[in-house]
């Protein structure tokens, strides 16, 4: 009985041991993944590293993914894109300087627009009546 | 009169804007590489000789990305070939790192178009990444400090080579 109870809590500590082995080298590929999304592909432009079919952007996942293992952070690792090809690298411009006129420009547009609209009703109605 | 306001808040930014945009050269907008220390790196000659960059320090460094299949880089290849013959003299270096691209191809194109670089390879375009590099060819101009000084996107024209190597000397 002892020897069957020691048997599974040794399988099941194999298992465990296994898991959290597999986890993470899963959390390394997820993260390097993550980071990838953020970047901006420099062949198709248009689209994530993550999802280019490009040889660039593959090397640039691998990159990534070195970064990881050498216990760099995201943000170390999205600075060191920033800083060798600017900020159109990342697929979302931070939220500072110039960059802030892609938030506030839509916004302002839609205000400006809405008051355009609700004055040229006025005047409609005015002119109705 | 509405029509004249309408006219100078929408149609005159929008001209003004393309009128600027329109005007600049691309290749020449300003990368976030130049002022900065050029990184270093220790890459392998077809012959298998390593070479780094920190080895030409005291020299002002042309250094080339490009590839066999690129057709601007065969443009301006010629280029780079007359530069070397006039400017290597002076002390400049010419290094051409090779961008996903086959010895055999490389070897082929420069027994057929001549060699106006010491050319050097790249294993997953490690330093083309570490340079920003997105796509050939892109040339920098590296100065006697270690300095990126000049980053030119498309083909290289000798008025611009000339110039900038120029530059470089004086520095």
């Amino acid at each position: 009985m002892n020897k069957t109870l020691l048997f599974f809590v040794f399988c099941f500590g194999i298992f465990l041991g296994v898991g959290r082995l597999a986890l993470g080298v899963d959390s390394i590929d997820q993260r390097a993944r993550q980071i990838a999304d953020q970047l901006r592909c420099p062949v198709c432009r248009g689209i994530p590293v993550s999802d280019s079919p490009s040889e660039l952007a593959q090397n640039m996942t691998k990159t990534v993914r070195e970064k990881l293992e050498q216990g760099e952070s995201e943000e170390q690792i999205l600075n060191y894109f920033v800083d060798r090809y600017g900020e159109w690298i990342l697929l979302e411009p931070k939220p500072k300087g110039m960059n802030l006129t892609i938030w506030v420009l839509p916004l302002l547009i839609l205000l400006g627009g809405g008051l355009f609209l609700i004055y040229t009703i006025m005047q409609w109605s005015r002119r109705k009546h | 009169m509405k029509r004249w306001i309408l006219f100078f808040v929408i149609v005159v930014p929008i001209l003004a804007l393309l009128a600027f945009g329109l005007t600049r050269d691309a290749r020449e907008l300003p990368s976030t590489m130049t002022g900065k220390k050029a990184p270093d790196f220790s890459l392998k000659t077809l012959e298998g000789k390593e070479i780094s960059l920190k080895s030409f320090e005291g020299h002002p460094v042309v250094l080339n990305f490009w590839a066999t299949w690129c057709g601007p880089c065969l443009m301006e290849h010629k280029i780079f070939n007359e530069g070397r013959k006039i400017y290597e003299k002076e002390g400049v270096v010419f290094l051409g790192v090779v961008y996903q691209d086959k010895k055999e191809s490389v070897q082929r194109f420069l027994k057929e178009y001549g060699e106006p670089f010491t050319v050097l390879t790249d294993k997953e375009s490690k330093t083309a990444i570490d340079y920003g590099v997105g796509g050939v060819p892109e040339t920098f101009f590296i100065d006697s400090h270690g300095t990126i000084y000049d980053k030119f996107s498309g083909i290289m024209t000798a008025d611009y080579l000339e110039r900038k190597i120029g530059q470089g000397l004086h520095e």
